[in-house]
């Protein structure tokens, strides 16, 4: 049996605009419920749809960024469907003239770099958000929600494992902040995904593939890579008692449970939903102008894959190291300034991903938030790398106290007489306590035993508390153990 | 009584501006005369007295201070139940609709109220504006005044009566296939459907967004130009509207139309069309001829697919436009215990029948497997009038056509048969769908006493000539409006 897995994504991004979609209502999340509405975007009678033209304009941004071809004219329409959260009894969307057909991304995995297809970017007006009381029975709407602008990015069935599904989600999340044009927070629902999963199973001479599973209800980066990777199991597994039988459903949604770690059934049997799609008569087609269009293409600034290779060529990064800080390009940036203070550019990589990632996780905030300076920053990783501190003691005692306080590293240093022993005299005779202590190891060495050298290392280490520099010490120990 | 019921809207302003009139006097009047009328007519569905008379109380005010109280100070206007009014019940004639009262005016609302203009109540229509009789309004059908036994043509037919018999002087109504244009020329009236874009729709409650247009009905040119100018213009808050800014519509009447063509489009005249009809438009004619204007024939051939189309077109975009109406925000709700059957209960009540027929038209069309064969087609058709008529517009300035087939038929007559009276928009959906400005006006009366209307076609926001013309017949033909006679029972009124 022969398994390959499929997956495509559907990605809602909510764009980050002053008014909604096609009203003058503000976009805010966590209003109280209701108090961000108006005629238009609650549909009462006689009101009418006017585009917003930022939200184009961004729409029209992101389009370019991922390389898809925008139309000469584009136009609005509707989609025609009963909820309680729609409140036109149609969501305005684009049919057949999105703002962006076709384009890529590029995703890293551990594996390496893959380019991921896309089908269309269209532009789109978000629901209301129902809210169902178990209690009562009854449920609520909250229009807030209702009229934002969306961009949807459905991608072709390219993806093949949870790690790509994850790769290319937090890929499309670095896009679009590069792209300042959402927030891109999954858990305030501003970047929202469905991924498609099934598998063409090759088993005895025969392809089965089995139904196409939209997955809804996925609230983070790390869960959609649960959920795809419950799904395919279950899949496979569905198969194996079932056989050939699974095919007799074509398409179906299930929900993410993020306790469980388990998709369930939502809609079973879904009949093709027929949404009647036509030109939305309110809204004239609209022409992308060439200054329209430079005006979006000078919003896109130096990209998460171009900027990856540029680490990687002039900085000498490896690819992942690079992708790493691209994601976030706040810390590129970061990592930018504390290269352009004069670190050198790999310890800065080091140090960005390592120790000071580490303190942004703890106190849960990013490296360009944690408020190290980047000229601080490069001033410590100067003083390790030229000798004159120990790296554990940079990184135990004086990096902690940086962020404490923003002193200068190397006053810190000084203050708390971490500075590396140096003195050729004092290191000497400590390197010669050392030999006439351990006999034994100074023997070994001499006998050839090069590991011996360690242990008369550590004696001078210990002796001045760490702060000897090591390599110092060894060619001295080197020195006196070949005179004799 | 007072008889300033009788003045023309130009004339009442007037009087009202020069402090000859209150503006209280003016409404009190109307107020009157509607009093009497309207249980007759059911012309008008909210009619509040004492709001009436609060507004012209406060022009007066305005008048006393020494501003300027507008253009149409004082004067008296109906308005279509569908077109939103702040504070004031708009029910589109549909009981699903019954009790929504709008937090906001319509564009053209605004426009009335910065006039100075009194909205004296809000018109009876066939419901949603789907129809050609006003006798699909969920609440009451509204009577011809000059033969109560008649129909005012509809959707606007309760703007139509109203003016007709001085329970207003004038009114707006809204056209999607006719019914400004339709309804005026049953009842022997002014009605003119702007260019499409000329006046915002922002308000107005959608039925086909792609061909509505506000519009005025009155009882002379003039005071449907004074209307017009009044509501006409960019409104940022319609993406449709046009910036092209309306030339004011000229108050002299031309003395001669020399040098203006006017295409007489064959297919307007074939079978179908009443004989008095026939003649009363061919009169018309020779009156504009001898007013030297010269006359061609010419031929729409794609005329006869006008019905077919507006009748896919209109109903799909309406089947969408109407799916807000669920029960959810706003208007009736019918209670269930569950989501789907709420929506069954709410639309099977709230909707009268032709409104549900045009859903399930429209929705089929729109369906898919169908959208091609349908709605699709119907679009391209479309696509081909409009090039039709661009190629004629070549040739002729304006298009004169009858308004209707036949004078104003008998309640009842036609509500079985929905064909037949689909086909009492055959001459007047060609303008919305091609969104060119049309104008009906009373050319003639049949031999029983109903009033017979022409229609004039213009080029793309050619308004300003198709007022031209409709002035110089008006005041070549004598062909104004006449008052309906005074129903049994009561006195004649002294003139
Ligand atoms: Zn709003």
């Amino acid at each position: 049996m022969k398994v390959v897995v499929l997956i495509g994504m559907e990605v809602h991004v909510q764009l980050r605009t002053q008014s909604k979609m096609f009203c003058r209502c503000q976009v805010r999340f966590g209003a109280p419920p209701n108090s961000l509405v108006c005629p238009v975007c609650l549909g009462l009678p006689g009101s009418l749809p006017v585009p917003n033209r930022e939200a184009l304009l961004k729409a029209l941004t992101a389009a370019l960024a991922f390389g898809c071809t925008p139309p000469a004219v584009t136009k609005f329409d509707r989609k025609n469907y009963y909820y309680p959260d729609l409140p036109k009894g149609y969501q305005i969307s684009q049919y057949d003239q999105p703002l962006g057909k076709g384009g890529t991304l590029e995703i890293v995995t551990q594996e390496g770099v893959k380019v991921v297809r896309l089908r269309r970017l269209h532009l789109e007006e978000d629901t209301g958000k129902n809210l169902h009381d178990e209690g009562t029975g009854r449920s609520r709407v909250d229009y807030n929600r209702a009229g934002t602008p969306l961009v949807e990015i459905v991608s072709e069935p390219d993806l093949a494992s949870p790690e790509e599904t994850r790769a290319y989600l937090t890929a499309l999340r670095t896009l679009v902040q590069y792209l300042d044009i959402s927030d891109g927070n999954m858990q305030e629902g501003n970047l929202r995904c469905e991924p498609n999963v099934n598998l063409h199973i090759e088993d005895g001479g025969k392809l089965i593939k089995t139904p196409i599973i939209e997955i809804k209800n996925i609230n983070s980066v790390r869960n959609v890579e649960r959920a795809v990777r419950y799904e395919i199991q279950r899949q496979i597994e569905e198969y194996q008692q079932k056989g050939a039988a699974v095919t007799e459903v074509e398409r179906a949604t299930r929900g993410f449970d993020a306790d469980k770690g388990t998709t369930f059934v939502m809609r079973q049997k879904e009949a093709a939903h027929d949404y009647r799609y036509f030109p939305e008569p309110d809204i004239p087609p609209i022409t992308i102008s060439a200054a329209w269009r430079s005006e979006a293409q000078a919003r896109v600034p130096e990209l998460p894959p171009a900027r990856r290779r540029r680490f990687m060529q002039e900085h000498d990064l490896g690819e992942y190291d690079a992708d790493v800080l691209c994601r976030d390009h706040h810390t590129a940036d970061y990592f930018e300034a504390v290269v352009a203070a004069g670190s050198a550019p790999k310890p800065a990589a080091n140090w960005i991903l390592t120790e000071v990632a580490r303190h942004a996780n703890e106190r849960e905030t990013t490296v360009a938030q944690l408020g190290l300076a980047s000229a601080r920053l490069a001033a410590l990783i100067d003083l390790v790398e030229s000798g004159r501190i120990a790296r554990t003691a940079a990184v135990k005692k004086i990096l902690p106290l940086m962020l404490d306080s923003g002193e200068d590293p190397e006053r810190l240093m000084t203050t708390l007489g971490l500075a590396r022993l140096d003195d050729e005299n004092l290191l000497r005779a400590a390197a010669e306590a050392a030999v006439k202590n351990n006999e034994k190891a100074a023997a070994d060495y001499r006998a050839g035993k090069q590991k011996a050298l360690s242990a008369l290392m550590g004696f001078v280490m210990r002796e001045t508390q760490g702060k000897a520099n090591p390599d110092t010490v060894r060619s001295i120990l080197e020195e006196l153990l070949s005179e004799e | 009584m007072s008889e300033l019921w009788r003045e023309s809207a130009v004339a009442l302003a007037a009087k009202v501006r020069a402090r000859e009139v209150t503006a209280l006097e003016v409404s009190e009047a109307h107020i009157q005369r509607t009093l009497e009328w309207n249980d007759r007519l059911g012309a008008f569905l909210h009619f509040e007295p004492e709001d009436v008379r609060r507004q012209a109380r406060r022009i007066d005010h305005l008048i006393g201070s020494g501003a300027d109280p507008g253009v149409l100070a004082g004067v008296p206007v109906g308005i279509k139940d569908n077109i939103c009014t702040k504070g004031v019940r708009t029910t589109c004639a549909s009981r699903i609709l019954e009790n929504f009262v709008p937090p906001y005016d319509a564009h053209v609302i605004e426009r009335l109220r910065e006039a100075g203009a009194v909205l004296f109540g809000k018109t009876n229509l066939d419901e949603f504006a789907m129809g050609s009789s006003t006798e699909n309004s969920a609440f009451r059908p509204v009577r011809n005044p000059y033969d109560l036994a008649r129909t005012p043509g509809g959707s606007s037919g309760g703007s139509a009566a109203a003016v007709a018999a001085g329970l207003v002087p004038l009114a707006l109504g809204s056209d999607t296939g006719g019914s400004i244009r339709q309804p005026a020329a049953l009842c022997g009236i002014v009605g003119a459907k702007p260019t499409y874009g000329r006046v915002s729709r922002f308000g107005l409650v959608a039925f086909a967004s792609s061909l509505d247009q506000i519009g005025p009905l009155a009882r002379s040119v003039e005071d449907a130009a004074l209307l017009l100018e009044t509501i006409a213009g960019h409104d940022a808050r319609d993406a449709t509207s046009s910036v092209r800014a309306l030339v004011p519509l000229e108050t002299a009447t031309p003395k001669s139309l020399r040098g203006l063509k006017i295409g007489i489009p064959i297919e307007y005249f074939g079978k179908g069309l009443a004989d008095e009809v026939r003649a009363a438009v061919g009169a018309a004619q020779s009156t504009l001829q001898n007013l030297d204007a010269s006359v061609e024939q010419v031929s729409l051939p794609l005329t006869e697919y006008g019905i077919p189309v507006y009748y896919v077109v209109a109903p799909s975009e309406a089947s969408s436009n109407l799916a807000r109406y669920d029960g959810v925000r706003y208007g009736m709700r019918a209670e269930a215990q569950e989501l789907k059957a709420m929506y069954r209960a709410t639309r099977g009540r709230g909707f009268g029948r032709e409104v549900k027929r045009r859903i399930l038209v429209g929705t089929f069309s729109l369906s898919s497997g169908y959208y091609d064969a349908y709605y699709g087609r119907a679009q391209k058709v479309r696509g081909a009038m409009l090039r039709e008529l661009d190629e004629v517009f070549e040739q002729v300035d304006v298009l004169l056509t009858p308004a209707t087939p036949s004078v104003a038929f008998r309640l009842g007559e036609k509500t079985e048969d929905p064909l037949a009276m689909y086909l009492n928009d055959v001459f007047t959906v060609t303008a919305n769908l091609a969104g060119i400005p049309a104008v009906s006006l009373p050319c003639g009366r049949s031999s029983g006493g109903l009033p017979i209307g022409l229609q004039l076609m213009g080029k793309r926001f050619g308004e300003e000539e198709l007022f031209q013309v409709a002035r110089a017949y008006e005041a070549a033909s004598k062909q104004t409006h006449v008052w309906p006679p005074e129903p049994e029972g009561t006195q004649e009124p002294a003139a």
